[in-house]
């Protein structure tokens, strides 16, 4: 995968992760991590230290976007492409319901590192009425979204090697 | 690459995470300052675009168009309370002659206008991004507001932007006095959508559906400006008392809908 077009699609979700909330307000307190969802999608495609890097660059992109200070996100997108990354040869791949708890653990995870690099900094938050108001309906918004961006991309795929097979016939 | 490579490649790029995450609040304020600088003309055209797609929506389907003339009156009307907010404030201290409340009623407010064209990417901090900076007159600290109710506080400044933290943000503190200005206590953010006033006297009397408001002083913990007195921050929900403890504190609710806000007003002191 070019890093130029992995580089453009996780930009192209932060600004979405940005923007869209503005527009749709559905519940506060959810948001749909597009950006997570990329580092997990690349990260099934990629070896552990390519999605690792990934991760960093989308969890860096998420940093210069929020409130918080720079590493948060880039720290724990950078661990969940390494998770991602060494275990993808595990994971069947041709499985939606595989790929949604991929997405809903890497969510889960993902909040556990950022509460815990907060909770370094002094911020304290109460992580259950969180993980219930917050992080559950986000991951299952996340795995929602994360299979739909599966499928797409996959029939692209099946569109793009019939191309590349009936110009080789 | 080979493996070995790999790993050192790995431990460089977690110490430079680690590097980035003990660097000082002012340097990664400045380096995100330079990088939403960079985005927001892209985010103003994409809140203009919305706005537009809504306001034919609204027009075609339900012939709504008067939300921005409304809007236009709401800052007339706030105006009008932030002067009368000032002047009962002065009333209750003048007895005491405190300085700053006297800076805070000869001084004046200006009410500036900005349409909220970005949130936070996720759900752990509360802030949202303004079209308004530096170059409008939006100073770091001042008062963002929706009709008369407490939004948050502007905690970065750029050119043509600001970032706004919310009054949820469990990094807020704000201020605050019971409707009739004799219970004084914190608002905190406790939480998505929660807000709490801690540091209550013990022996306070406090009870649901008291109207908490913003005083002129401002936290001590936080060495944050004052904030306009009298701005709305909610209505007590819920009132927790420890038997043994030397405070109590309360839930509260806000009458901002967080969610569905497009346009605030930012109060610089003139």
């Amino acid at each position: 995968m070019k890093v130029r077009n992995v580089a453009c699609v996780l930009l192209a979700s932060v600004i979405l992760q940005v923007i869209l909330p503005n527009v749709v307000g559905l519940y506060e307190a959810l948001r749909i991590q597009f950006a997570l969802i990329a580092v997990v999608h690349f990260s099934l495609h990629e070896d552990w230290f390519r999605s690792a890097m990934i991760g960093v660059a989308g969890g860096l992109m998420v940093d210069l976007f929020s409130g918080g200070r720079i590493g948060v996100y880039a720290l724990s997108y950078a661990i969940i492409g390494m998770v991602v990354g060494r275990a993808q040869e595990r994971v069947f791949k041709d499985n939606f319901l595989a790929i949604a708890a991929v997405i809903v653990g890497a969510s889960f995870l993902s909040s556990i590192l950022v509460f815990n690099v907060l909770a370094l900094y002094g911020i304290k938050m109460d992580y259950l009425g969180l993980f219930a108001k917050s992080v559950l309906p986000s991951a299952a918004a996340n795995a929602i979204v994360g299979c739909t961006v599966f499928s797409i991309s996959r029939r692209i795929q099946d569109a793009r090697s019939r191309i590349w097979r009936g110009s080789h016939w | 690459m080979s493996g070995k490579r790999r790993r050192i490649a790995i431990v460089v790029t977690f110490v430079a995470i680690f590097v980035f995450l003990s660097l000082p609040w002012s340097v990664s304020r400045s380096v995100k300052g330079v990088v939403t600088g960079l985005f927001t003309p892209l985010f103003s055209v994409c809140r203009s675009v919305t706005d537009k797609l809504s306001e034919i929506w609204k027009v075609t389907f339900h012939g709504d168009n008067i939300v921005r003339e409304n809007l236009r009156k709401e800052r007339e009307l706030l105006e009008l309370r932030l002067k009368l907010a000032q002047e009962r404030e002065k009333i209750r201290e003048l007895s005491s002659l405190h300085s700053q409340l006297e800076e805070v009623a000869e001084g004046g407010f200006e009410v500036i206008l900005a349409r909220v064209i970005g949130r936070e990417p996720d759900s752990w901090y509360q802030t949202l991004l303004i079209d308004r900076g530096a170059k409008d007159g939006v100073k770091n600290g001042v008062a963002v507001v929706h009709g008369e109710n407490l939004v948050g506080r502007v905690i970065e400044v750029g050119g043509r932007w600001s970032r706004v933290r919310l009054i949820l943000d469990v990094g807020s503190a704000v201020s605050a006095v019971t409707g009739n200005g004799d219970v004084p206590g914190i608002v905190i953010g406790s939480g998505p959508g929660e807000l709490k006033m801690t540091l209550i006297r013990h022996n306070a009397r406090v009870k649901v559906n008291d109207v908490v408001v913003t005083t002129h002083l401002s936290p001590v913990l936080t060495q944050e400006a004052p904030l306009p007195p009298g701005l709305v921050i909610g209505k007590i929900v819920g009132v927790s008392q420890e038997e043994e403890g030397l405070y109590q504190s309360a839930l509260l609710e806000s009458k901002v809908d967080f969610r569905h806000l497009s346009e605030v007003l930012a109060v610089v002191p003139k």
